[in-house]
């Protein structure tokens, strides 16, 4: 790791690291998610074979394709229709990790540009409720439109800062589910270009792990008694993964389940940089970008004690 | 949440304009705005969440265009399949043709059973989007209402 630019070059939790290098340098696979809201698995994939594209299935994942050959899928006719939505297969994670059930109330706290609130409607067969709320008005444009291509009526969209999601009067929680896929430095996604530079580096000094401890929080809070929360980054940055999830931990009566997901995938790491977490972050996830050949995740599965 | 008058009205527009039937649309509350009218599915729901401020609830379903309605994009999507009538075949070299150019001439033998006035368009995968049917006594015209970002990816592609 020594070889790589900062923050990289202190991650020496990562498995293999000669194969994640490598990796930095390799494009992902296209993958492609199937709206089975708007037509059969069989039928998407021929409509896609008849425009062009060649895909294969994806082991563990039945609703999504690696697409192997074609090009500009964003403007072919099965995307216009609604019958795919383009997406990394480890996006998918944070959702299986919720596995939805038809006809529950479910918070997407941080939802835009949509991929993982339309695939939430489509793993409840629309129905129910999904609540996608995001803060930033202009994506709140990308995440309405996904909603409508995709044709999910069982969400409605809301435009408040996450971690100032009112709280029923009550005090009661509301949703059965929540997720917050968090914004984050999206280290996941980081490719090098021929000399060595970072690529898709998100700019600016934000302080990340301060506004996820906020949205970690209120996720929480908003659940009802025996509810679920899962918490996603697509970072490897232990700071915004573990430490948001510790310091939950810390102030709340919450606890870290254990979930197979089905990529390979490791356990979260117990300490980084001097802070020791707590032992049941183990059961956090954490998908190398090298292993799933996709963006690097991390996924927390969280129960509310009922 | 649209009154009885208003959910009546979309739903006889929607079975006598496209033979969509009512059941169709089972399960599904309908909502008004001034201008829109949404489609939300059914559920139950916590009384919390009636306190909030929502930006968008379900799907447009139809538009309020001068004096007539006009289904989404969206709606015709969804539906599409549902319709018996009023609906318009064609082919991709012509969808191209019609994004590119903003209409598309139609001879009289394919205006057989169709009414002037908004039409779903249906290719072999389904059904998308809507175009308005104007005819003269050369025969008929499609006049694209495909929203621009769709129109612009099908001349790209």
């Amino acid at each position: 790791m020594r070889n790589l630019p900062p923050p990289l070059c202190d991650y020496t939790f990562i498995p293999d690291p000669e194969s994640y290098i490598e990796s930095l340098g390799e494009p992902f696979p296209l993958y492609v998610r199937l709206n089975t809201l708007k037509g059969t698995g069989k039928e998407i994939e021929e409509a896609l074979r008849e425009n062009g594209f060649s895909c294969s299935p994806v082991p563990g994942l039945p609703e999504f394709r690696r697409v192997d050959s074609g090009s500009g899928i964003g403007d072919s006719l099965p995307f216009l229709l609604g019958l795919i939505y383009a997406q990394s297969i480890t996006s998918a994670m944070p959702v299986a990790a919720l596995a939805p059930s038809q006809g529950e109330t479910i918070l997407d706290l941080c939802a835009a540009p949509g991929g993982k609130t339309t695939y939430l409607s489509q793993a409840m067969k629309d129905t129910g409720l999904v609540v996608a709320n995001d803060r930033k008005m202009g994506r709140l444009t990308a995440l309405t439109a996904n909603i409508k291509r995709m044709g999910c009526t069982n969400t409605v969209v809301t435009f408040y800062r996450g971690e100032m999601f009112p709280l029923p009067p009550d005090g009661k929680g509301l949703f059965d589910a929540v997720l917050v896929d968090a914004p984050c430095s999206g280290e996941g996604k980081y490719k090098l270009d021929t000399e060595g530079r970072l690529l898709f580096k998100v700019p600016g000094k934000t302080n990340l792990p301060a506004i996820q401890k906020g949205l970690i929080v209120r996720g929480f809070d908003l659940l009802r008694p025996g509810g679920r929360l899962v918490y996603s980054t697509c970072t490897l940055n232990p700071l915004e993964n573990e430490g948001v999830v510790d310091y939950l931990l810390k102030r709340r009566e919450g606890e870290v389940l254990s979930w197979e997901p089905p990529l390979p995938a490791r356990e979260g790491i117990p300490a980084f940089f001097g802070h020791v977490y707590d032992s049941r972050v183990s059961r956090c996830r954490r998908f190398y970008p090298h292993e799933v050949r996709a963006t690097g995740f991390f996924v927390a599965l969280i129960g509310k004690p009922e | 949440m649209a009154s009885p008058s208003e959910t009546g009205l979309c739903l006889s527009y929607l079975d006598h304009r496209f033979g969509i039937p009512p059941e169709a649309l089972e399960g599904h509350y309908i909502l008004a705005t001034s201008r829109t009218f949404y489609l939300l599915r059914k559920a139950d729901m916590p009384a919390g969440l009636a306190t909030l401020s929502i930006q968008q609830a379900g799907l447009p379903l139809l538009r309020k265009v001068g004096r007539f309605l006009k289904p989404t994009t969206c709606a015709a999507q969804l539906l599409g399949r549902y319709a018996r009538r009023g609906v318009v075949e064609i082919q991709r070299k012509e969808l191209v043709s019609l994004a590119a150019n903003g209409e598309l001439p139609l001879s009289k033998p394919r205006l057989a059973g169709l009414d002037e006035g908004y039409v779903l368009l249906r290719l072999n995968l389904g059904v998308i989007g809507v175009s308005l049917l104007v005819v003269d006594e050369k025969g008929g015209r499609l006049l694209c209402r495909l929203p621009k970002a769709m129109r612009a990816a099908i001349v790209r592609r």
